[in-house]
């Protein structure tokens, strides 16, 4: 081995002693303890690659990386049908449960509503859209950014959120079309990592409403809703929780 | 052995993660974006790893392939041959190295070519062996052996620009300071 070969191989040689029981690098150390210029070029080269090592490591993450990271994961996971790890174990529960699923959405699609309000078909009609997973249009944690979007982009504005819910972070906004009139959708995160869904629409697109709607619970489909009008608009609030759960957000 | 927490999967490894990334990528936005997805592939994918000490292994990979991914990155990285390389290395000195930070290091390892920087950015940041530096990128050892000695001798050469311009710089400051002087006598 010269000293070309033998400074080829020391240079994959890792600063600190880490390598020192890899055979691989025994003729190229041998080599180096017969030359005294190697053996000064290999201490130099080995300093270096510490000093190099230690800046790089020095290199700061940026401030709430790592707690986007996890709102991030939060978000997604409140917006699937179960957790991954759940998936992974217990593969054959989360089918079971994805039959059942869909044979609910089937059931709210097709079932005729009790009552004829055009409320109840409304809020029958926005929970079906929230069975399984949604498919957001816009993704983002601050809630002014998704009520600027939709304002500026579907064209809901006027929003009024309760002061409650919107202290939660968000997760993504979309709209959807009820009897050719947009409704805007909001989905917060609430302190149990669980997704509540907020429905916009301009209450004049839905008949015989009550002057001045209180909130009002109902539960559906495993859904409990909350809904209320204000101002011109009307509202409902849908979580899978109790209703004293979403009374807090209201 | 127990299932790995996703927040405790964050809290070991974001950070080096991050710094991995953003040797790569060049820009912190996208860094972060491809620890998130390296992140979100073991969360949705990754959960068939129960022994912890394939994990960093696995996302370091992952999060490599990703980055191919993303670019487009689909020519072959040449396997260099010792002859190819050049050995003798530009001369820089640890002191010289030790006033910089982090950023002016990470900024030089960046500008590094594609074909050398990840093995590079693995054998210093992460400290992995040229074995495992292999296993992580998926090619042979002497490729590895290759890429680290020819990105060392890229990485020199920039910190070595980078020392001379500012001894350039440091002495023309001085030659304006000494010219400033008022003269007496």
């Amino acid at each position: 081995m010269d000293n070309q070969e033998a400074r080829f191989i020391l240079q994959s040689r890792r600063p600190g002693g880490a390598d020192a029981g890899d055979p691989h690098f025994d003729e190229a150390l041998a080599q180096a303890n017969r030359v005294p210029e190697l053996a000064s070029w290999f201490a130099c080269d080995q300093a270096l690659d510490a000093t190099l090592a230690a800046r790089l490591k020095e290199v700061p993450v940026p401030a709430g990386l790592r707690e986007r990271l996890l709102l991030e994961q939060q978000q997604a996971e409140a917006l699937s049908p179960a957790p991954a790890p759940l998936r992974r174990l217990h593969s054959l529960l989360a089918l079971a449960a994805a039959l059942i699923l869909l044979a609910t959405v089937a059931v709210v699609l097709w079932q005729r509503p009790a009552s004829g309000t055009d409320l109840v078909a409304f809020r029958h009609e926005m929970i079906a859209n929230i069975c399984g997973q949604i498919r957001l249009s816009h993704q983002s944690a601050e809630v002014a950014e998704l009520i600027r979007w939709l304002a500026e982009q579907r064209n809901v504005s006027g929003i009024t959120i309760p002061a409650a819910l919107q202290s939660r972070p968000g997760i993504g906004c979309r709209t959807w079309l009820w009897k050719g009139q947009p409704v805007g959708l909001i989905c917060f995160l609430t302190d149990a990592h669980q997704a509540v869904h907020f429905f916009v629409v301009d209450r004049a697109t839905v008949k015989d409403l009550p002057a001045d709607l209180r909130p009002t619970f109902a539960v559906e489909s495993g859904w409990t809703t909350a809904t209320w009008t204000e101002g011109d608009k009307l509202y409902v609030l849908a979580g899978q929780a109790d209703e004293s759960t979403l009374a807090k957000l209201l | 052995m127990a299932v790995l927490d996703f927040e405790h999967v964050v809290n070991m490894h974001y950070a080096h993660l991050y710094r991995f990334a953003l040797s790569l990528t060049r820009t912190e936005a996208e860094a972060g974006d491809l620890v998130q997805q390296t992140l979100y592939l073991w969360a949705t994918r990754g959960h068939q790893l129960r022994d912890e000490t394939k994990l960093r292994p696995w996302l370091l990979t992952t999060l490599h392939r990703e980055f191919l991914g993303e670019r487009r990155h689909e020519a072959r990285f040449p396997h260099l041959e010792m002859s190819d390389v050049v050995h003798e290395l530009p001369v820089i000195e640890p002191e010289w190295v030790n006033q910089l930070d982090g950023h002016a290091v990470m900024k030089a390892l960046q500008q590094v070519d594609d074909a050398y920087r990840a093995a590079l950015a693995l054998f210093y940041l992460e400290d992995l062996s040229y074995l495992e530096i292999a296993e992580t990128l998926d090619i042979p050892t002497g490729t590895v052996m290759s890429r680290l000695s020819r990105g060392k001798e890229q990485l020199r050469a920039l910190l070595c620009v980078d020392r001379d311009e500012q001894r350039q710089k440091f002495s023309s400051l001085k030659v304006t300071v000494a010219d400033s002087q008022p003269h007496h006598g």
